[in-house]
């Protein structure tokens, strides 16, 4: 309902308010009061000094987690009242004569006793026993009809009221159980996405190298496409080159060969062809 | 101390959770285990301050509540015991007024 905040500005107001009350009404408070945790005024429900909500509390001097000198609740909440006979008188008055005088010695001492009542006039027969009596009677034979069909039906009521209680609490561990499994589930969750992120990253460091390799390949082909068109040049200007010369060459020597060489050459050529022909015969 | 406050020497860390029905004083032998002529002296060391003795009332009232009408199922004893009880005392108190209903003059 309120925020932690406004709670305790709430406080820190109520302290001085309660110093001024206290002040007034000084005659009328105990002299020693504790903290004040609840909006009444001081004077209604100021501790007394011993009041054990002063004192440590339970499991207080315990420690973290000593069941050990944690005080247990060592009295359980009884399933039945004791046993009694004739309704009322609890059995361990039987069980008090039962050594001395065995089984009939309460019968034989209240039947006595009762004798020396009635006897002595200490006890009076009067209008009021009679009408007692019907009392009585009645009673009995009201319990004998009745007792078993009320007695279950209050006995399923108690029943149904204390599993509804189980209940509520067994309900509210299944919900902390589950809250609690929900909590580790989330905490698998969280160290599988860890491994997630592990691969992404591994990814793209793929990919980086991926474009790294790509950028030298390129690099590469474009430094040797370079070259390669040096080179290229080169040829290609060695053989422009060589064409040239060798037409050039010719060319000269072509314009050097006379009309009279040539007549003197084509002479040779029969004269050796004349010789070459004579050898071979 | 005012009413309602738990006795002096209750301290939960100690004891627990309050039990009505227990003594939290020093402790001292029970009534029952007292023999005939310790009975004066065990007198003697209780406390005999009002609040002592209504403190006592209030010990053996709940006493008999945790055995009769605390439990889970309850029959109907604690209501004929509180019944024929204040039959008893009535009785008692008005034994002055009945005494003169007797039906003989010589017993």
């Amino acid at each position: 309902m309120f925020s932690q905040s406004s709670l305790v500005i709430i406080k820190l107001l109520w302290s001085k308010l309660s110093k001024f009350l206290t002040m007034i009404f000084r005659p009328f408070i105990q002299p020693r009061f504790n903290k004040q945790f609840l909006f009444v005024p001081n004077f209604i429900l100021a501790h007394t000094s011993t009041c054990p909500a002063s004192k440590p509390k339970c499991g207080a001097s315990a420690g973290k987690g000593g069941t050990t000198s944690i005080k247990k609740i060592d009295f359980k909440r009884a399933e039945k009242s004791a046993p009694c006979r004739f309704g009322f008188i609890p059995e361990e008055w039987f069980q008090f004569f039962h050594s001395k005088t065995g089984v009939t010695g309460p019968y034989i001492f209240g039947l006595v006793f009762v004798n020396y009542l009635v006897s002595k006039e200490i006890y009076v027969l009067e209008h009021e026993y009679y009408s007692g009596l019907s009392y009585v009677v009645i009673l009995y034979f009201i319990s004998k009809k009745m007792a078993p069909g009320i007695g279950a039906s209050l006995d399923k009521e108690v029943d149904a009221e204390i599993a509804e209680w189980e209940k509520g609490r067994a309900d509210q561990m299944k919900v902390f159980e589950t809250t609690i499994k929900d909590a580790k589930d989330a905490q698998w969750r969280a160290e599988g996405q860890k491994i997630l992120i592990e691969a992404k990253k591994e990814n793209v460091a793929m990919q980086l190298e991926a474009v790294y390799r790509e950028r030298a390949m390129r690099l590469y082909q474009m430094v040797k496409g370079r070259l390669d068109y040096h080179v290229k040049k080169r040829r290609t200007e060695n053989k422009l080159h060589q064409k040239w010369m060798i037409a050039w060459i010719l060319e000269n020597v072509h314009k050097s060969i006379t009309a009279d060489f040539q007549k003197q050459a084509l002479n040779q050529a029969i004269k050796d062809l004349a010789l070459a022909a004579s050898r071979v015969k | 101390m005012a009413f309602g406050d738990y006795p002096k020497e209750y301290n939960p860390a100690v004891h627990g959770p309050y039990d009505p029905a227990r003594y939290y004083g020093k402790p001292d032998t029970p009534f029952s285990q007292l023999k005939l002529n310790e009975i004066g002296s065990w007198f003697g060391r209780r406390s005999k301050t009002p609040s002592a003795v209504a403190g006592a009332f209030s010990r053996a009232w709940w006493r008999w509540q945790h055995k009769y009408v605390q439990p889970k199922k309850v029959g109907m004893a604690p209501f004929y015991q509180l019944l024929v009880g204040s039959m008893v005392f009535f009785y008692a108190i008005n034994y002055g007024r009945i005494k003169h209903h007797k039906n003989y003059k010589y017993h």
